[in-house]
């Protein structure tokens, strides 16, 4: 309880309040000023922190480099983890680990939902749609961007955006060979044939560039690539006029180091390292006339895999977490070309590999049985290089082991060829119902 | 920079209140004095002020007191103490001693608290319940030895989930229910005005979505009791609108000890005692198993197997607490308080230990009767040792058919001293908190103060697996023996400047104003650093360097807060207030097309006891309230930037990645309360009563959004990885909080006091954006349904099965959610329960015998939450070691089906168990010994108490305890390998000198 007292107190002092009053006052509004004004520059800016930097200060001319670089990493990751998932799909690998996740690729019964293909990244592993359209973003992004700068502002300019579309160009080409359908920038959902047209719209742009700055690399990248999305859109002869153009023993590479997880070759990582997948049944003894095909590099190491079920069969392809990855090659062309033109050109092309591996001529006249022998040499100069499931979609090849045969662990193979559209794609993409 | 505008805000508010600081020279003198109750016996701890001054102190244990520097003319001596009313005498000149003496009022109108203004309110003008726990008196018990306990039971509206009972474990706390979405519902923490580090979940575990059962430190924990005062917890919104954008969830208000002047007193304490897990053979579960050569049932209890071998899985830990506490004064008008404090606290499980050592010293100058300045230092550190991790010691699942093996029928054949001696988890901290008040009033009508500081704390946080020799590593797989390490630090700083004025004064006759302004800095900055690494090369080495597979990751969060307020409280002749107030904040998480945000409150309250028509007499104080406020809650930082994060690229080169999409749209959510109800003393103050009603919305509540792949910003690592922070829905919290106490025998030599303490909490979520039906969250997928609570279970429901002749179940259909059945593959969720308890209270019982013998007992109990029972849904579906796994036809087939569908997570529907419980939570008994048996031993003053603490537990909960749950989950409640909470003993000596 206050006492009368208090009150008369508190009079008292109200009586000596104001000129005093109005000065503190005064005196607390600046500093309140102060604080506001100051929080309108750095004290509440927003800043980045080491490991995450503002977008506005990254994308200026001076980083163009640094982009393209980070769309390149970033599909030599997506590439190694499609490599991994989509080898599942298509039999190359088979899964051999207790922990369920890579079931679905080997089993091919795809939850849009919750499943690895949709939700994982580079850095957790397994992930196929969201770091393909990473690198994709970040690379037609980026291209757009070297597009409305100059020259001046950017040194090797014509180099960066033949790089940058180049890569565009292998993401799209591995997201239509892949996916069911995929979304771009928040677009509508389209279909593997209109994901080549932009895959070829790409390489074209990556072809003008690299031709510009004479850059024969960049040029046949960009050759291979077009070839590679033009057979996809069954644009034959248009494909094989590129690949005719691509210089003999071309190689371009991913390269991977074994310094971090999203470096990785995640091939050797799952396969060897972990022993958590094994070569597929249909890839471990792949011969020609009697001859051991050593295109398809395998071991059966005589003991069992992570599963404690499956027999060890590692590929020794890639010997090493750093082991680099062919993106495109020659080789490539030449079987390219070879499909597209059947006859004897294709049999000189197949027998160009063989000779290169050591295996019996091949000779035919009929195109069928050289059609069946190009999807061999196929099988074999392209394992574990990203082809075989776009070559089981494209000319309808059997899935192996087929569709109903039972899983090893429970239930029956399924008939999913493609990856359906990841429900967090659907659900978030206001352009899709 | 947050130092340079300390420094800037410092200078002017320097040189603003040199212009008041001149002070008269003139004659001084010492006043010393007794502090006594109606009784005349002496109170302890009563605050002592010269009016018109900041001249004070506290009284000792004996309620003397003495204040220097004291105006040799007639001054006014108040005398507060919680539970008194505050009563004032005159000393004339020339007076060098004094008695006052207090009368006892539970409900005490008058007591300051703290709400955010300079200079505190009065508990008549707050319109809000004010739960405020003298943790002094709690603490001398010996019965609590961290903040959560302090406050598990004393603060109606305030739910502790216990942590598990590994030692040095933390709690979680919410305030009025769960109130956000995507962030945490934990409230903030302040001690002594400064804003601390207070993250729950921090600890050794590398698993970032689940089973993170090493996450079990509470950084709140590192605050010694011992040397806090009182704590005042701030509810909601209604009453946190000074605290601003980052207070929607409630505030907790930390008082630390000041010095006393008066002779130099010295406290010894020492702590004794022991921690065991209460009866756990027969909490233990029992695993069965058929033998398929005999087609017997075989059964194991593993504690009661281990126990009787000679190898208990818990063994009894000594707990042990030394601390020091020195109080005095010099000269004129300075005081200080000194402590340290060691506490090692053993755990339950073998070599489980943690550790605490803290030295605090707080300086109180006087040097002019207007101006006071408090400084506060507080260091320590400390840390928790578990071999073989934080989790049980064994799996609580067994082999039965094993249980002679090398194994001994463990669950992952693995007996717990092996994985003792091949796994240690480490965590350890460093801590400093400083913070310097400075409190001037230099005349009656006008305070101003100043707080600033800085809390940083380091820790550190380590997961050994040894590299094994081959004796040991034939228990585990070649790649587990070949051992792994993972570490991470984190160095977490808190910046905190405060400035507030009130300004009092008398409008006219009974018509009073305050005027408050103020404004306010924090920022806050977490440096995370995580290494990992695996396979070392010899069994010695344990460098993360020597590994073959190393990872590591660095990231820097920081967010800044800049606000201030205005608040103008009418008061009506000291019987009715009136309060409005209006804050605005800015801060860096923000996005940047919003500018900043705004929070009003207006609260009334109305002493209608004091009026001149009141006659009720059986009703002695009656207080009306009402309040309604606003208050927010930040987005994390940086989640409005778009952002690339730095990568390598495998040839070496730098790169970047797109990280964050941002959204440059984002807004604080709000939170918004209205809170009514009343304080009431009766029967000559013997009973008292708190009312509350409350009813919070939280508006624009922040919820993370998967980002669609194809924007390109879906592959972000991290926190915020592929996620999109988006402003939208809103949740309600309803509920009540209402206190009875009474003092049912009050006669010389023995007082009895009973307090029931309850409040419940009817929570829901009221809308989602557009198109969105719900939200699914943490790994079992719980659902922020639109009509149903927060973090509901939502799961499939098996409704009606049937076994075949071999124990299949057969015919399983599951519940439609419309009222019928559907085959279970095509059914949909359907709400399980709450995760949150919507009654918890407590029931609290004192006993005072001679005035020497206290006694007490704390019974609480919290009802209507569940909990997933992870170890029992492991136990019967994966390892197929449940009586209904081998004896189905015994049991309901739907339970049956429940199990046999089993697999992932969607049959669960049994195993996420009512956690109902009823605790006897505390028992003590204090004795202050005759003054004699002090002074034989050199010392003043003597006690010595007895603590229980975890003594009993009612409840149908079949797990092993229904607080088990892993605390590091925000909307997860899951008992999963978590260690129970231990029953405790301490004895507990004190002797003051």
């Amino acid at each position: 309880m206050h006492s009368s007292e208090d009150h008369i107190k508190r009079r008292r002092g109200a009586n000596t309040t104001p000129h005093v009053a109005r000065e503190y006052l005064g005196n607390v509004a600046l500093m309140i000023l102060l604080v506001e004004a100051t929080a309108c520059g750095s004290l509440v800016g927003v800043e980045s922190s080491p490991s995450r930097v503002d977008a506005t200060a990254v994308e200026t001319p001076a980083n163009a480099a640094l982009l393209v670089s980070g769309a390149a990493a970033n599909f030599t990751c997506a590439f190694a983890d499609y490599i991994t998932g989509a080898g599942l799909v298509s039999g190359e690998l088979q899964w051999a680990s207790t922990s369920p996740w890579g079931r679905e690729y080997d089993q091919r019964v795809f939850n849009p939902a919750s499943g690895f293909y949709a939700t994982q990244t580079c850095d957790t592993g397994l992930g196929i749609y969201k770091p393909l359209s990473t690198a994709r973003w970040q690379a037609d992004h980026t291209l757009e961007l070297l597009k409305g700068w100059t020259d001046q502002q950017v040194q090797n300019r014509q180099a960066l955006i033949a790089t940058a579309a180049a890569y565009s160009g292998y993401a799209h080409v591995l997201l239509g060979e892949g996916m069911c359908s995929a979304a771009f920038d928040l677009g509508p959902e389209l279909k593997p044939d209109a994901i080549f047209v932009r895959a070829e719209d790409r390489f074209t742009q990556a072809l003008t560039a690299a031709q510009a700055a004479s850059l024969p690399n960049m040029t046949n990248l960009a050759l291979v690539g077009r070839a590679r999305a033009r057979l996809d859109l069954g644009k034959k002869a248009e494909a094989a006029a590129d690949a005719q153009l691509v210089t003999d023993g071309f190689v371009f590479n991913a390269t991977y180091s074994a310094a971090r997880f999203r470096t990785n070759n995640f091939i050797f990582a799952n396969v060897n390292r972990d022993e958590g997948v094994v070569v597929g049944a249909s890839f471990r003894a792949m011969a020609y006339s009697g001859t051991s095909d050593p295109r398809v590099g395998v071991r059966n190491v005589g003991r069992l895999a992570a599963d404690h079920v499956t027999p060890l069969w590692v590929q020794t392809k890639y010997a090493s977490l750093d082991a680099a990855v062919p993106i495109a090659t020659y080789r490539e062309a030449l079987l390219i070309s070879a499909e597209a033109q059947l006859g004897q050109p294709a049999v000189d092309a197949i027998n160009k590999l063989h000779a290169r591996a050591g295996l019996a001529p091949f000779s035919s006249t009929d195109n069928a049985q050289i059609m069946q022998q190009i999807i061999y040499e196929r099988r074999a100069e392209f394992f574990l290089e990203s082809q075989a499931l776009g070559d089981i979609r494209r000319l309808s090849l059997p899935l192996t082991p087929a569709a109903g045969v039972p899983y090893p662990s429970g239930g029956t193979y399924g008939s999913q060829s493609c990856f359906p559209l990841p429900d967090n794609e659907r659900l978030n993409n206001p352009n899709i119902s | 920079m947050p130092f340079e505008t300390y420094v800037r805000l410092l200078v002017i508010c320097t040189v603003t209140g040199s212009t008041a600081l001149g002070a008269q020279a003139e004659q001084h003198r010492t006043l010393t004095g007794d502090v006594t109750d109606e009784r005349g016996t002496p109170v302890a701890g009563a605050q002592v002020t010269i009016a018109g001054t900041l001249l004070g102190t506290q009284t000792d244990v004996i309620g003397r007191f003495r204040i220097t520097g004291v105006a040799d003319s007639t001054v006014t001596v108040r005398a507060m103490r919680i539970g008194f009313r505050p009563t004032s005498v005159t000393a004339e000149r020339g007076v060098a001693s004094v008695t006052i003496k207090l009368q006892s009022v539970p409900l005490n109108l008058d007591q300051v608290v703290v709400t955010g203004t300079a200079g505190g309110t009065q508990r008549r003008a707050v319109g809000n319940a004010i739960a405020s726990i003298e943790a002094s008196k709690v603490v001398e018990t010996g019965v609590v030895s961290d903040v959560a306990q302090l406050l598990n039971g004393r603060a109606p509206g305030v739910v502790v989930h216990s942590g598990s009972g590994a030692a040095g474990s933390g709690s979680s706390i919410k305030i009025r229910g769960r109130g956000s979405i995507a962030l945490s519902s934990d409230p903030i923490v302040y001690v002594d005005g400064i804003r601390i580090e207070s993250t729950v979940g921090v600890g050794t575990s590398n698993d970032a979505n689940r089973g993170a059962r090493g996450d079990i430190v509470g950084r709140m924990s590192d605050i010694n009791p011992d040397d806090i005062e009182n704590v005042e917890v701030i509810k909601g919104p209604a009453a946190a609108t000074l605290y601003g954008t980052e207070a929607s969830n409630g505030v907790i208000l930390i008082t630390t000890k000041r010095g006393r002047s008066g002779a130099t007193a010295l406290d010894v304490t020492t702590r004794q005692g022991v921690a065991w897990e209460r009866d756990i053979e027969n909490r233990w579960p029992t695993s069965y198993a058929k033998d398929p050569k005999t087609g017997l049932i075989v059964t194991q209890n593993l504690a009661q197997t281990e126990a009787a071998r000679g190898t208990p899985l818990f063994n009894t830990g000594r707990v042990q607490g030394y601390a020091l506490g020195l109080s005095g004064a010099s000269g004129a008008a300075y005081r200080y308080y000194l402590s340290a404090d060691h506490d090692r606290d053993e755990g339950a499980k073998v070599g489980n230990f943690a550790n605490r050592n803290s030295a605090r010293a707080s300086l109180t100058l006087t040097p002019q009767p207007s101006l006071q300045i408090t400084g506060n230092v507080l260091l320590s550190n400390g840390g928790t040792v578990a071999p073989g991790g934080n989790e049980l010691p064994a799996y609580p699942t067994s082999r039965p058919l094993e249980q002679d093996s090398i194994g001994r029928g463990t669950r992952e054949r693995i007996p717990p001293e092996i994985t003792r001696a091949t796994w240690d988890a480490y965590t350890d901290y460093d801590r400093y908190t400083g913070g310097l008040t400075l409190n001037h009033s230099p005349t009656d009508w006008f305070t101003q103060r100043i707080t600033m500081g800085r809390d940083v704390t380091h820790d550190n946080s380590e997961n050994i697996f040894y590299r094994l020799a081959p004796d040991l590593a034939r228990f585990y797989s070649a790649t587990a023996a070949g051992g792994s390490k993972f570490v991470r630090a984190r160095d977490v700083t808190f910046n905190t400047f405060d400035y507030g004025a009130t300004f009092k004064h008398g409008l006219r006759d009974g018509l009073a104003s305050e005027t408050s302004v103020g404004g306010q800095f924090y920022s806050k900055q977490y440096v995370i650093a995580t290494r990992y690494g695996q396979t070392f090369p010899v069994p010695s080495v344990t460098a993360i360097d020597a590994t073959t597979n190393q990872s590591t990751t660095d990231d820097v969060i920081e967010n800044r807060t800049a606000g201030a307020y205005v608040q103008e409280q009418l008061g009506l002749r000291d019987r009715a207030f009136l309060t409005a107030a209006v804050r605005m904040d800015k801060n860096s998480a923000f996005g940047r097309s919003f500018h900043a945000v705004v929070y009003p409150k207006f609260s009334a309250t109305w002493v209608i006891s004091e009026e001149p028509f009141w006659h009720l007499g059986a009703v002695n104080a009656l207080k009306l309230r009402a309040a309604w406020g606003a208050s927010g809650r930040q987005p994390d930082a940086y989640a409005a930037l778009r952002a690339y994060s730095p990568i390598l690229s495998p040839n070496g080169t730098p790169a970047v990645t797109p990280q964050f999409i941002g959204n440059q749209n984002l807004k604080p959510e709000r939170g918004e309360e209205m809170e009514l109800g009343f304080d009431a003393s009766m029967l000559a103050n013997r009973m008292n009563f708190e009312f509350t009603y409350y009813d919070k919305r939280t508006r624009d509540a922040l919820i993370q959004r998967d980002v669609a792949p194809s924007s390109g910003y879906s592959s972000g690592s991290g926190i915020l990885g592929g996620l999109q922070w988006v402003n939208g829905g809103s949740l309600q919290n309803r509920g009540i909080e209402a206190m009875v106490n009474g003092k049912l025998i009050e006669r010389p030599g023995l007082e009895w006091n009973s307090t029931f303490s309850m409040s419940t909490n009817s929570n829901k979520v009221i809308s989602l954006p557009p198109g969105v039906d719900f939200i699914a969250v943490d790994y079992l997928q719980n659902r922020f349904q639109p009509g149903y609570p927060a973090a509901a279970y939502f799961r499939k429901h098996i409704v009606s099965a049937q076994l075949d002749p071999n124990g299949r179940a057969i015919n399983v259909m599951c519940d439609d959610g419309k009222g019928g059945s559907v085959t279970c593959d095509k059914a949909s969720p359907v709400f399980r329960g709450r995760a949150d308890p919507n009654v918890e209270g407590a029931f609290t019982n004192s006993v005072r015998v001679f005035g020497r013998l206290s006694l007490q007992a704390v019974v609480d109990f919290k009802q209507g939450n569940r909990l997933w029972n992870v170890n029992r849904w492991a136990r019967c579906v994966f390892d197929l070691a449940c009586e209904e796994n081998v004896s189905p036809q015994k049991f309901d087939p739907r339970l049956i089906a429940e199990y046999q569908l089993g697999g992932g997570v969607d049959y669960i529907w049994n195993t996420i168990e009512d956690a109902s419980y009823v605790k006897l939570r505390e028992v003590s008994a204090t004795y202050t010994l005759p003054d004699r048996f002090a002074r034989r031993l050199g010392a003043h003053g003597a006690q010595i108490s007895i603590a229980g603490r975890n003594l009993h537990t009612w409840t149908k909960y079949t797990g092993l305890d229904p607080e088990g749950a892993v605390l590091s989950h925000h909307n997860l409640q899951e008992e999963d390998n978590t260690v129970p909470p231990l029953t405790q003993l301490i004895t507990t000596f004190k002797l003051t000198f």
